[in-house]
C-alpha cells in the first residue's frame, strides 16, 4: 500500500489542483478580537490598508500571472467596497462569501443562519461575475450539521475545515476545500502594537523562509497530487515589500504545466460532478461518529 | 595528540560492536485526542477536530512510505482512542515492522489522575491494543505534560519496561522505585519537538502567545544538526514528533533531509525501535552488578 501516487484524479491529466484564495474582511476579523479598534484610528487603519491599496495591488500581480482567483468577501464589505469589488475584483475574479459581518453561526438558530447566508449570497451575486456558491466560516464554530444549512441557503461548497488536503463531500453532498493555517498569510505577518496582534507579538519572520516554506508546501502537493490552496489577506501581502512574495511564488506554480491553477468554484464543481463520497474513518465521518459516541454517553 | 582526545577515542561505546550512536526516532500518533477531547470543547469544534484526524488519516500513511523508503524503524506512540477510530492505518504501523507503544487513551494528562484513575487508562488501552491489534506494547510516552511521583513505579508493575518521558539526559537511564531498579527512561528534549517549531492553531490557540511557524529550511537544519551532535558524543536521540505536525505535504521534505543525514553514516548509526534499545540498556546492565 503506498499512498505516493495521488489520491485523488484531476482534469485533463493535471498532477494537482492549486487555487490561489483571497479573504478581504476590511479589519472585521480584527474588531472580533480586539472591539476597541474601531476607536483606535492608528491601529484600525493597519488593516484598512487593505482596502486602501492592497485589493489593487494583489490584483495587478494576478493580472501579471495571467490568473482568476477566489475572494472570500463578507456582505457587509460590500456593501462599503463595492465600487472597489466590482470595478477591480469582480471582472476577473470568482467573488464568495465570507458570511455577512462575522457573525458566529453557532450561536443563533438555523432559521436566522440561513436568512444571513442567503442575504449574503444575494447581495454579492449584485457585484459577482460569477454565481456565488462558495462560502468560509467567519467567525465561531462550525455547528453541526451546518453542511445542510448551507446547502438550503444555495451554497454548494465550503472552504472552513481541515482533515485533508483534496476536496471532500460532506454527507448533505457540500463540498468542502481543507484549508491549512501554514498556508495563509495572516499566521506570519499579521502585527500591531497595541492592541497585540498576534497576542505574544511575535517578531516578523524572515520573508525569504516564509516563501521558501510556500513552495516546499507546493512541490509537496505537486509531488502527491493534491490541493494546494493559499490563502492571502490585502492588508499583509498586498503590500509593496511582501507583493514579491505573492510574484515569487506565482512565478513557480505557473512553470509547470501540469498544474490546474483554477478557481476554488471550479474545483468544487469538478469534485462534486465525480460524486465521491467521503470513507467511514475519513476526519468529517469520525468527527460524526465522535460526537454521537459521546452523546450516548459510551464514556 | 592531546591526553583528552585520547581519553575521548579510548571511551567504550554504549552501543552494539560498530555502532557510535543510537536514533529511536519516535512519533506520537494524537490524531485529535488531548485537552479539547478531555475538557469536551472538540465536539463543538469540527475545525479542530479535522486538524487533529488529518494526522492518522493522510500524514502517517505518508510517513509510513517515507521510513519504509529509507529503511528506517520507528516507534509510535498512540492514544488508543486513534486506534479504535483509525485501525487500518495503525495496523500499517505493526505490518512495517514498527513498534507501537502507551500513549494513553485520550492522551490524558497523567499528573492530573490518581494512581487508580492511570491504571484505568493503561488497562483499557492495553485491552485495545490487545483485542484490535493483537499486540502487548512494553514503552511508554507519558501524554502532554507532567506524570506523578507514583507513575514510574506503576508502569514498572504493569509490565511496562521503558518510558521516554523525561528531558533531563542525552542517554538512557534506569528509574528508581521502591523496590530498586525501575524503567529503563530513553529521555528527549523539547529541542527536536516539532510543536516547538512548527505546530500552529488558533481556537484554541497554540503557541499561547500565537508565535510565527518557523521556515521549513532552519527546522531542518536544527533537527540535523540535533542528531549530528548526539552522534558525534556516541548518545541515544530519540524525537517527539507528531504526523499531523510533521508529516503534512511540505514538512515531509523536512523529515526527508534528515532521514538523509542518519542513514548517510550507515551502520555507525544503530537507528532502531525504541524497545530494542531499552533490551539493550537491560541486558548491558545487570541489577546485581550495580
Amino acid at each position: 500500500m503506498t499512498s505516493t501516487a495521488s489520491e485523488c484524479s484531476w482534469p485533463q491529466g493535471k498532477t494537482c489542483a492549486a487555487i490561489v484564495s483571497v479573504i478581504f474582511d476590511d479589519g472585521l476579523d480584527a474588531v472580533v478580537q480586539a472591539p476597541d479598534l474601531k476607536g483606535r484610528s492608528k491601529s484600525f487603519s493597519v488593516w484598512q490598508y487593505g482596502a486602501t491599496r492592497g485589493v489593487e495591488r494583489l490584483c495587478h500581480a494576478f493580472a501579471d500571472a495571467g490568473i482568476s482567483t477566489s475572494w472570500f468577501v463578507p456582505g457587509i464589505v460590500a456593501e462599503s467596497h463595492e465600487e472597489l469589488l466590482r470595478d477591480v475584483v469582480s471582472p476577473r475574479h470568482e467573488i464568495e462569501s465570507h458570511g455577512w459581518n462575522f457573525e458566529c453561526y453557532d450561536a443563533m438558530p438555523a432559521t436566522e443562519a440561513v436568512d444571513l447566508l442567503k442575504r449574503s449570497r444575494e447581495r454579492l451575486n449584485v457585484i459577482a461575475s460569477n454565481e456565488v456558491s462558495g462560502f468560509r466560516l467567519p467567525a465561531g464554530n462550525w455547528p453541526r450539521r451546518f453542511d445542510r444549512l448551507l446547502v438550503e441557503a444555495g451554497y454548494g461548497w465550503s472552504a472552513s475545515l481541515n482533515g485533508d488536503d483534496v476536496p471532500y463531500s460532506h454527507a448533505s453532498s457540500l463540498v468542502e476545500i481543507p484549508v491549512h493555517y501554514e498556508l495563509e498569510d495572516r499566521p506570519y505577518f499579521q502585527f500591531n502594537f497595541t492592541p497585540a496582534f498576534p497576542k505574544g507579538q511575535s517578531r516578523i519572520p524572515s520573508y525569504e523562509a516564509v516563501l521558501g516554506s510556500w513552495i516546499a508546501e507546493f512541490d509537496a502537493y505537486r509531488k502527491y497530487g493534491l490541493c494546494y490552496v493559499i490563502q492571502l489577506r490585502p492588508e499583509w501581502t498586498g503590500t509593496p515589500g511582501r507583493i514579491a512574495l505573492v510574484e515569487a511564488l506565482l512565478a513557480h506554480i505557473t512553470s509547470f504545466d501540469d498544474v490546474w491553477l483554477t478557481t476554488a468554484g471550479d474545483v468544487a464543481r469538478w469534485h462534486a460532478g465525480n460524486g465521491t463520497t467521503a470513507p467511514g474513518d475519513h476526519p468529517i465521518n469520525v468527527y460524526e461518529a465522535y460526537v454521537d459516541e459521546e452523546r450516548a454517553g459510551e464514556r | 595528540m592531546t591526553a583528552k582526545s585520547a581519553t575521548k577515542s579510548a571511551k567504550p561505546s554504549l552501543w552494539p560492536e560498530g555502532r557510535r550512536s543510537a536514533v529511536a526516532l519516535a512519533f506520537d500518533v494524537d490524531g485529535p485526542t488531548g485537552d479539547a477531547m478531555l475538557d469536551g470543547s472538540l465536539l463543538s469544534n469540527p475545525r479542530y477536530f479535522t486538524q487533529g484526524a488529518y494526522g492518522p488519516w493522510r500524514a502517517l500513511p505518508r510517513l509510513l512510505d517515507l521510513l519504509s523508503e529509507y529503511g528506517l524503524k520507528a516507534t509510535f506512540f498512540v492514544p488508543t482512542w486513534v486506534v479504535e477510530h483509525w485501525p487500518s492505518q495503525c495496523e500499517r504501523i505493526l505490518r512495517d515492522a514498527h513498534e507501537i507503544a502507551y500513549h494513553g487513551h485520550y492522551h490524558e494528562v497523567f499528573i492530573d489522575c490518581s494512581s487508580q484513575q492511570q491504571l484505568d487508562i493503561m488497562k483499557r488501552s492495553r485491552d485495545i491494543f490487545r483485542s484490535r491489534m493483537g499486540v502487548t506494547p512494553v514503552g511508554f510516552r507519558t501524554p502532554s505534560g507532567d506524570w506523578s511521583d507514583e507513575t514510574a513505579q506503576l508502569l514498572h508493575e504493569f509490565g511496562v519496561i521503558y518510558s521516554s518521558s523525561m528531558r533531563g539526559d542525552d542517554r538512557p537511564y534506569f528509574h528508581t522505585t521502591s523496590q530498586g531498579r525501575g524503567l529503563v527512561e530513553i529521555p528527549g528534549r523539547w529541542d527536536i519537538d516539532d510543536y516547538t517549531a512548527l505546530a500552529y492553531s488558533e481556537d484554541p490557540d497554540f503557541p499561547i502567545g500565537l508565535d510565527r511557524i518557523s521556515g521549513y529550511a532552519d527546522v531542518q537544519r536544527n533537527w540535523i544538526a540535533e542528531f549530528e551532535g548526539y552522534h558525534r558524543e556516541g548518545l541515544c536521540w530519540t524525537t517527539i514528533l507528531h504526523p499531523k505536525v510533521c508529516a503534512k505535504p511540505g514538512r515531509l521534505a523536512i523529515l526527508e533531509g534528515l532521514f538523509k543525514a542518519i542513514t548517510a553514516h550507515g551502520d555507525s548509526v544503530w537507528a532502531t525501535r525504541c524497545a530494542e534499545i531499552a533490551k539493550w540498556w537491560i541486558a548491558q546492565h545487570p541489577e546485581n552488578a550495580a
